[in-house]
């Protein structure tokens, strides 16, 4: 789904606005969706933002809830947010 | 009242049709209508599932998984079909391999636009490119003994390797095995959790961006002519006992189950393992959930 990021600072304020979301989404619902987002830390250490908390706001569908957002506060993705990885064979 | 001729799939395929031509493929139940070039089917499959990953290598974006390990051992088929435009790394199935790359074990495309199969003992068993934006069907087969590349590259000691059928047509050259080691000598099995659009257990997690379809697995060593009627000159078809019957040890047709409940733009909190073992796909966080959509361009059907 389409997705913008907020970077938070700690993982108390991800767990609020996890929380925020599950109750303006009317989170559980009858088809087993339990959670909005999953806790996700950048981790590439040569990143500017190494150490924020990514959370995930999505911008149409069901789960849209960029409306709760300012946008100037949202980004786009970023592959370098993670850590490199070995390169496959 | 005139009747259509009734055939088996492989008869069909061995006809010399012209355009118009139409016949009842009895192994399908379905119709086929010889179009010029090949021939078109009508049938049920209507939904797929797209997995809108704007990026790779990253966070928070959709895939779905079984609830624990299926515990399948000896796999030797893995068929599934996908689409994407996408210049990044991503996985269309993982979850597969042996104690090495556990990790690795799948199917996925990298950012040169090549697939990457990986019997997860490799790290990587080579790559072969495909053209971005159609559907592509892919299958690995695994034989046990005597396998050798399409250039006559055989495995060392005799042993076995992977067959890899792109469009119903083998492409391992000098990809199916490595020489000189046992990449690729003995099937599969599911090693974590089952996924479909991303890397398995690891922080990145190189998102599939595009769709894929028709994902099945078999403890069967497919024959070339299975695969040919799979590819079905580019239009899906039931794996299942209502279709080919080549009884699939998972097999999800994304939305195209009876359990399933699919709608354009529906949000998937779960895809039905349509092979009656019960490893069903889910997705309880929202913001990972793909979306449902109907095919376009990929199957008539009524």
């Amino acid at each position: 789904m389409a997705t913008k990021y907020k970077l938070l600072n700690t993982p108390e304020e991800f767990d609020a606005k996890e929380a925020e979301m599950r109750t303006l989404l009317a989170i559980p619902d009858s088809k087993g969706t339990t959670g909005y987002a999953d806790s996700r830390m950048i981790d590439n250490p040569d990143h500017a933002d190494y150490g924020m908390f990514i959370f995930p706001v999505v911008t149409e569908g069901k789960w849209k809830c960029d409306q709760h957002f300012s946008a100037d506060e949202l980004v786009d993705g970023d592959s370098s947010w993670a850590k490199p990885l070995e390169e496959l064979a | 009242m005139s009747d259509l001729n009734v055939y088996t799939t492989s008869q069909i395929n061995a006809l010399t049709p012209i355009t118009g031509d139409m016949v009842v493929d009895s192994d399908l139940n379905a119709v086929k209508l010889y179009d010029g070039a090949a021939w078109r089917t009508w049938n049920s499959d209507s939904t797929v599932v797209p997995f809108n990953n704007e990026w790779g290598a990253t966070f928070s974006s959709d895939y779905l998984e079984t609830g624990s390990d299926p515990g399948l051992t000896g796999i030797k088929t893995v068929s599934m079909w996908f689409n994407t435009s996408a210049t990044s790394r991503g996985w269309v199935v993982s979850g597969l391999g042996g104690s090495a790359y556990t990790t690795y074990g799948g199917l996925g495309v990298d950012n040169n636009q090549k697939i990457y199969w990986n019997d997860g003992y490799s790290g990587g068993v080579g790559s072969t490119a495909y053209t971005p934006g159609t559907w592509v069907h892919f299958c690995a087969v695994h034989v046990a003994s005597g396998y050798s590349d399409t250039a006559g590259t055989a495995t060392p000691n005799g042993g076995g390797g992977w067959y890899m059928y792109q469009n119903g047509t083998r492409v391992d050259v000098s990809v199916g095995h490595i020489a000189g080691n046992t990449y690729g000598q003995t099937p599969i099995s599911t090693t974590n959790k089952f996924k479909i659009g991303r890397e398995g257990e690891r922080s990145g997690q190189y998102y599939f961006d595009g769709k894929i379809d028709e994902v099945a697995l078999f403890t069967s060593s497919l024959s070339a002519s299975d695969v040919s009627d799979i590819y079905n000159s580019g239009t899906p078809v039931d794996l299942g006992a209502d279709g080919l019957n080549l009884s699939p040890d998972i097999y999800y047709r994304m939305g195209d189950d009876s359990n399933d409940s699919p709608s354009a733009g529906g949000n998937i909190s779960s895809i039905s393992d349509s092979s009656g073992n019960g490893h069903h796909l889910t997705q309880s966080t929202a913001s990972n959930q793909p979306t449902f959509s109907d095919l376009t361009g990929e199957t008539i059907y009524v």
